[in-house]
């Protein structure tokens, strides 16, 4: 099956942006992160991000939120403030990332997904390439 | 709005060893190409487990890849997959192709896999060339100082585009190297070969539809090489000489479409290498009286090497297969190679054409998640041998406990009766030249191979750690060897005949570590045992030995990255070669008056990098400064022959002594 190009795009947040967002109308959310080495996830930008069905799912009933794990930006989320501790070493992962992403004895690797409820409570998170059937299953799910 | 809980802390993109193949990849990219500062892929190739790149001429220093001990010949380099590595370039392939030609080094240790070829007994090497990966583009200046005598220029440029839509791209690659000769024992004969090397090529790629896909590659390899009394002087007026002038072209072509939502798959491909080459090996008589007969016909000869290979290869993805699912693949190709060689003063002269048809068929079964039986075989029709060679290979993989792997494999394979790279080597000995000659009774060399291996990799937030333990036994029928049949007006002949059998076993030990992307560290050790059944004479007058010459049974390799932040890379790395036994043949004022065995020392080859990169974000591209020393205590052959005499196979260990060296690097980031 091939996707659908749509003519809209995906309205991606920043954490900041979802800080507003969410204290003004809470909604489910879905986290995306990625990395400029991250090759699958510039992948799933050319693909499973551009087909409509996926657009039009997560523009209903998501805020979408896109985040490079390699940023220098300090963040101001939930009343915390986050920040990229190892922003001078090689493959420095920002703490946001790390905590939504990471996993208990394993590396941190992406792509990686996480999905929230409207009381932004984290329901699953996926870490694997994932094409548009498989997202819209993950999107859909009750 | 709630706070967030802490979930964990983590943080890796090692590329993991692929844990659900049933035969072990390693891979080397071009980043530990850089680490280690190899200019070649002899160079990179020595930091593999289970590999030894050794130098075998003194006067032109071929090099030879032995994996798990068996000498070059049993090996199978591919370049991007094709088996184009003709039986000359086996002799200075290694060192004529740069690594900033290469993306990956992709090596499987043994002959457990049908789809490689069956002369694959101790493993294969595929390199694979530059791949278009993205806009990026790097230019580097790199000097190199070899104990301060000689020097080693190297100048690369690499680019790469891939458009918008990913589905085109091209990359271009340029090297040009100039280095000069070094004599290590002051006797004005080179030990290093001057070296000018002119390469260049490109890969390109076109995907017209999401389901296919055509590549092309083409390289241009253009090298000088002299090696001999060091003078001013054409090579003929040298006191003792090789001169070689290679020009090379490679070139490959793969087109592979997907149909039936991805169950099956068909790939048509071809590879060609063309060879012209003109050498010269001789040595200036003693006697006078002799002079006017050399000068009316000087050893001068020349070469023309000419491989193509192609053929079809069908995968087909079955859902289910009894219990499981599996991958089926069959393939078709034909290899013609054609060799010509010859010095008409030695009346030294190889003509010889091989053809190979070879047809197989391979199935990788998933039985259950953690079981997988991979099976194939080979039918090979080998114009040299009247009857075609099936070679059955097996392997099943167990992964049935957590972060842990087990394999155990085994197969056949075989070597047609026909000249490999060192037989188209002419040796100096004895103020002689030796050549080797295949016997006329040559029959083909059978072998059978088991491994088993235990992989263990663990990560955690912070660090990644693994091992792995491969045992390995290779028996072969009727092995090779070079009998010493006497000596004619030029010098030594070898025959090359069948021997008993022989066998091959050990013990390789793998490590490496990851810890935050702070330190890297990564090594491999062999611990192994090469003998025929009954005793070789290699030398005439000398006792037979058991043991294969010029192999050692212990060896190894490691390598240690440090990043304390993104703009410094300081690296450490060591090749350990252990002590061998090698034949020594007499030479009048060579220093060695007999012929006699020789133990070699071990050596430990030490070397040091440090980088550091000046970023330009705006403009997207950064300066790295490096420099660093090779072969920091200087752990080389400490005694060679002298003279225009000397024994030229009589080398051994690191192939260069301390070296210093510095670049500049223009890269895109």
């Amino acid at each position: 099956m091939h996707a659908q190009k749509s003519a809209e795009t995906i309205q991606w947040l920043s954490f900041e942006q979802l800080n507003d967002s969410l204290s003004v109308k809470p909604k489910k959310v879905f986290v995306n992160f990625y990395a400029d080495w991250c090759l699958y996830c510039k992948e799933m930008d050319r693909t499973t991000f551009q087909d409509s069905a996926v657009i039009k799912s997560l523009k209903e009933n998501y805020y979408a939120v896109k985040m490079n794990v390699e940023s220098k930006e300090t963040i101001f989320f939930g009343n915390q403030i986050f920040s990229n501790k190892r922003i001078k070493k090689v493959n420095s992962v920002h703490e946001i990332a790390l905590l939504l992403a990471g996993r208990k004895n394993k590396p941190f690797s992406l792509p990686a997904f996480v999905l929230f409820d409207e009381n932004f409570q984290a329901q699953s998170r996926y870490f694997q390439f994932l094409d548009e059937v498989s997202l819209l299953k993950v999107l859909q799910k009750k | 709005m709630k706070d967030i809980e802490q979930i964990v802390i983590t943080g890796t993109r090692t590329p993991k060893r692929k844990t659900n193949s049933a035969v072990i990849v390693n891979l080397i990219n071009s980043k530990t190409l850089d680490q280690v500062v190899a200019t070649t892929l002899s160079e990179g190739l020595k930091y593999q487990p289970g590999l030894r790149v050794e130098t075998d001429c003194q006067t032109c220093n071929y090099t030879q890849l032995r994996i798990n001990g068996l000498q070059g010949g049993y090996s199978q380099i591919l370049i991007n997959s094709r088996p184009i590595f003709s039986p000359l370039m086996g002799l200075y392939g290694m060192e004529q192709i740069p690594t900033n030609m290469i993306d990956r080094i992709e090596v499987v240790r043994g002959g457990v896999s049908a789809l490689y070829g069956s002369s694959a007994i101790g493993g294969t090497v595929n390199v694979i060339t530059k791949i278009p990966d993205g806009n990026t583009f790097n230019f580097t200046n790199t000097l190199q100082s070899i104990k301060g005598k000689t020097t080693d220029h190297l100048l690369t440029g690499n680019a790469s585009f891939v458009n918008e839509d990913r589905n085109l791209g091209i990359s271009l690659f340029v090297n040009n190297r100039n280095r000069g000769l070094y004599d290590a024992n002051s006797d004005n004969f080179s030990e290093l070969p001057q070296l000018k090397d002119h390469t260049f090529g490109t890969n390109f790629f076109f995907k017209p539809a999401k389901n296919q896909k055509l590549e092309l590659s083409f390289s241009s390899i253009n090298e000088y090489r002299y090696g001999g009394e060091m003078v001013e002087k054409p090579a003929y007026l040298a006191k003792q000489s090789e001169e070689r002038t290679h020009h090379i072209l490679i070139g490959s072509a793969d087109y592979s479409i997907a149909f039936n939502d991805n169950k099956n798959s068909v790939s048509f491909f071809y590879g060609g290498q063309k060879t012209d080459r003109k050498h010269y090996t001789g040595i200036y008589p003693d006697d006078p009286a002799e002079l006017t007969a050399f000068f009316a016909n000087p050893p001068y000869g020349i070469s023309k090497v000419i491989t193509h290979q192609g053929g079809v290869q069908i995968n087909h993805h079955f859902e289910k297969f009894l219990i499981g699912s599996s991958v089926l693949t069959a393939g078709a190709e034909y290899i013609h190679d054609k060799v010509f060689d010859e010095i008409s003063t030695y009346r030294y002269e190889i003509d010889q054409t091989t053809k190979n048809f070879g047809t197989y068929l391979q199935n990788d079964w998933d039985i259950t998640p953690t079981l997988n039986f991979l099976a194939g075989f080979r039918f090979d029709k080998h114009n040299l041998l009247a009857r075609a060679v099936f070679s059955p290979r097996l392997s099943l993989l167990y992964k049935g406990v957590e972060n842990t792997q087990f394999r155990v494999g085994w197969g056949t394979g075989f070597r047609a009766p026909q000249a490999f790279d060192t037989d188209l080597h002419i040796a100096f000995a004895g103020g002689g030249v030796s050549r080797i000659v295949l016997s006329p009774d040559l029959n083909e060399e059978r072998s059978t191979s088991f491994t088993s291996s235990v992989n263990y990799d663990k990560g955690t937030p912070h660090f990644i750690a693994g091992f792995t333990v491969e045992a390995f036994y290779t028996r072969l029928k009727d092995a090779f060897f070079q009998f010493p049949l006497g000596k004619d007006e030029f010098g030594a002949i070898f025959e090359k005949r069948n021997g008993d059998e022989a066998t091959v076993k050990g013990i390789t030990i793998e490590a490496r570590a990851n810890f935050d992307y702070l330190v890297q560290l990564e090594g491999g050790f062999t611990f192994q045992k090469s003998q025929f059944k009954t005793p070789v004479s290699t030398i005439d007058g000398l006792e037979p030995k058991r043991e294969f010459l010029r192999t050692p049974n212990h060896y190894g390799y490691a390598t240690i990255t440090y990043n304390p932040t993104k703009n410094w890379n300081l690296s450490l790395n060591g090749v350990f070669t252990g002590t061998m036994t090698l034949a020594h043949a007499a030479g009048t004022e060579t220093g060695q008056n007999v012929d006699a065995y020789f133990q070699t020392k071990s050596f430990t080859d030490v070397g040091f990098r440090a980088g550091h990169v000046i970023g330009f974000p705006k403009i997207k591209s950064g300066i790295e400064i490096f420099g660093g020393i090779k072969n920091i205590f200087d752990s080389y052959q400490k005694t060679f022959d002298l003279g225009k005499n000397r024994d030229s196979n009589f080398i051994y260990g690191p192939n260069l002594p301390r070296t210093l060296f510095v670049g500049i690097r223009l890269k895109s980031l």
